[in-house]
C-alpha cells in the first residue's frame, strides 16, 4: 500500500544504458529495487526478507555507528537499535528517497538519542599532550588511525549532544546543510545557527584545554 | 576556521580506522519476534484486577442473599454484633456462654456456599499463578538461552549460601565456570550452522506439503519457534574488524 509506484521506478539495465547512466547508477537503482521488493515482502510477513535487508546493509549501519561510540558492546546494540526501530516503522517509509537514505535518518536519531543518554555520564577525558602534538605535525595519511578516532571522540565528548551532531554531520561526513537538516528533522535554518554555535563552542573548548591552533 | 581543519584532519585519518565486524541480523530477528509477540503484561494485570473485583462481587452477593433470605443472619456477618451479644451475655450471667444452638438448614446452605466460594478463590489463584509463572518462566529460560555469559554468575549466587562458599572460592569457581562454559560455547557454535540446516529443512519441507496460505501461516509459526534455537552472541574477544 505505501509503496505505490515501485514497478515505475524499475529501469532495465538495457534502457539505463542507452540513456548514458553509468554503472554505479545501475547497481544503485538495482540495489533500490531489491530494497523496494524486500521491504515489500517484509510487510506481506515474509521475515526472510528483511534478512536480506540487514545483510545488504548492516556494514554501512555498524561504520557510521561507530562514529558515535567506541565502545564495541554498545556499538552492537547500537546497531541493533537501529534495525528495530527500522522494522517497527518500515510501514511509514513511503519510498520518495531510497530505502539508504531513510536508515541513515534513523541511524542519526538512534546515535543521536544514545548521545543524549550519555551526556549526564560525561567524563572529562584528557588528551595525551604528545597525542595532541602529533595532531599538528603530522599528516593525516600518517597518524595513527586509531589514535586519531580516540581524540576525536575524546574531543567530541566534551560538547553537547546537539553541537556533537551538527560537527559530525557538517565537518566530518562532509553533509550539505540541505542533507543534514534531512537527517536530524531541523530547519536549514536551525543547521546553520547550530553549526555556527557548535564551532564557537568548539573554539572555546580549544581555548579553555590551553590547546594552541 | 583553524579547529574545523583540526576536527577534518582527524576524522580523515580516523576514517582509515579498523571497525568491528559483526553479524546482528539473528539478534535483531529474535527481537523483532519478541516484539510481536502479544504482550501478556497487561492482560495479566486485568485478569488479576478483574479476578479480585469478581470474587469481592461474590463474597458481597452471597451476603445480600443471605441477609434477604433471612435478616437474623446479619448478626454472624458483623463482628460489632458478635462483641454486643458477648459482652451483654457475659454481663448478665458470666458462667453462662450464649448458646448459639445447632445448625439449622439455612447454616448448612451458607456452609455450602462458603465451600463453592472457597472452590472458586482456589481455581482463580491457580489459573493466575499459573498463568503468571508461565510468562515468567518463558522470559527467564529465553533470557538464560540468550545470555550465556551471565550462568556462572547465577550459579554462583544460588549454590553460595547453600554450600558456604567464602569469596575467594566463589572467584575461582567463576573462573572455571566461565572457561568451562566458553568452551561449550565454541561448540554450540561450531554445530549452529548444522543446526540451522536441519530447522531450515524442516521449515521448507512442511511448508512443502501444505497450500501457500497454510505453508505462509506455517512459517510463522515456526519462526517464531526458533528463538528457541536462537544462536549465541558473538564472543567479546573475537569482534573480528574489518577496514573501514
Amino acid at each position: 500500500m505505501y509503496l505505490i509506484g515501485i514497478e515505475e521506478r524499475v529501469i532495465t539495465d538495457a534502457a539505463l544504458q542507452q540513456t548514458g547512466i553509468g554503472e554505479d547508477d545501475i547497481q544503485g537503482r538495482e540495489s533500490t529495487f531489491r530494497d523496494l521488493e524486500d521491504i515489500r515482502l517484509t510487510l506481506a510477513g515474509d521475515g526472510t526478507a528483511y534478512a536480506r535487508l540487514m545483510e545488504r546493509h548492516q556494514e554501512k549501519v555498524a561504520i557510521r555507528m561507530w562514529r558515535f561510540t567506541r565502545n564495541t558492546s554498545a556499538h552492537r546494540e547500537l546497531v541493533q537499535d537501529v534495525f528495530v526501530e527500522t522494522y517497527t516503522s518500515l510501514r511509514t517509509y513511503k519510498a520518495k528517497a531510497p530505502f539508504e537514505h531513510w536508515l541513515a535518518k534513523i541511524s542519526t536519531a538512534v546515535g543521536y538519542r544514545y548521545w543524549r543518554r550519555k551526556t549526564r555520564e560525561r567524563l572529562n577525558l584528557m588528551i595525551p599532550i604528545e597525542d595532541w602534538d602529533q595532531v599538528f605535525v603530522m599528516e593525516p595519511d600518517s597518524l595513527d588511525p586509531e589514535r586519531a578516532a580516540r581524540i576525536l571522540h575524546t574531543l567530541m565528548e566534551q560538547l553537547p549532544p546537539r553541537d556533537r551532531l551538527v560537527l559530525m554531520l557538517r565537518y566530518i561526513e562532509n553533509r550539505s546543510t540541505e542533507e543534514t537538516a534531512e537527517l536530524t528533522g531541523w530547519t536549514q535554518t536551525m543547521v546553520k545557527v547550530q553549526a555556527w554555535r557548535a564551532r564557537s563552542k568548539l573554539k572555546r573548548l580549544f581555548e579553555t584545554s590551553g590547546l594552541e591552533v | 576556521m583553524r579547529e574545523i581543519e583540526i576536527l577534518q584532519k582527524l576524522a580523515k585519518a580516523a576514517s582509515r580506522e579498523e571497525h568491528p565486524q559483526m553479524d546482528v541480523s539473528r539478534t535483531v530477528m529474535a527481537a523483532i519476534l519478541q516484539l510481536e509477540e502479544p504482550n501478556m503484561g497487561p492482560l495479566l494485570w486485568i485478569a488479576g484486577v478483574a479476578s479480585a473485583c469478581a470474587l469481592t462481587a461474590c463474597v458481597l452477593g452471597v451476603q445480600a442473599l443471605d441477609l434477604w433470605i433471612d435478616p437474623s443472619l446479619i448478626n454472624p456477618f458483623s463482628l460489632a454484633a458478635w462483641g454486643d451479644i458477648m459482652n451483654d451475655t457475659i454481663s448478665r450471667n458470666p458462667d453462662t456462654l450464649p448458646d448459639i444452638g445447632s445448625p439449622g438448614p439455612t447454616t448448612k446452605k451458607r456452609r455450602w456456599r462458603v465451600v463453592l466460594l472457597g472452590i472458586l478463590i482456589l481455581v482463580c489463584g491457580i489459573a493466575i499463578g499459573a498463568g503468571g509463572t508461565a510468562v515468567i518462566m518463558r522470559h527467564m529460560i529465553l533470557h538464560a538461552i540468550q545470555h550465556p555469559e551471565k550462568a556462572p554468575q547465577r550459579i554462583i549466587d544460588r549454590v553460595r549460601g547453600k554450600l558456604g562458599i567464602s569469596d575467594d572460592q566463589a572467584a575461582r569457581i567463576k573462573a572455571i565456570l566461565s572457561e568451562r562454559q566458553k568452551a561449550i560455547q565454541a561448540l554450540r557454535r561450531q554445530v549452529q550452522p548444522q543446526i540451522e540446516n536441519e530447522l531450515n529443512q524442516a521449515r521448507e519441507d512442511v511448508a512443502a506439503l501444505l497450500n501457500p496460505e497454510q505453508a505462509e501461516k506455517w512459517r510463522r509459526r515456526f519462526d517464531k519457534m526458533r528463538i528457541w534455537f536462537s544462536a549465541l552472541p558473538p564472543e567479546n574477544n573475537s569482534d573480528k574488524t574489518k577496514k573501514n
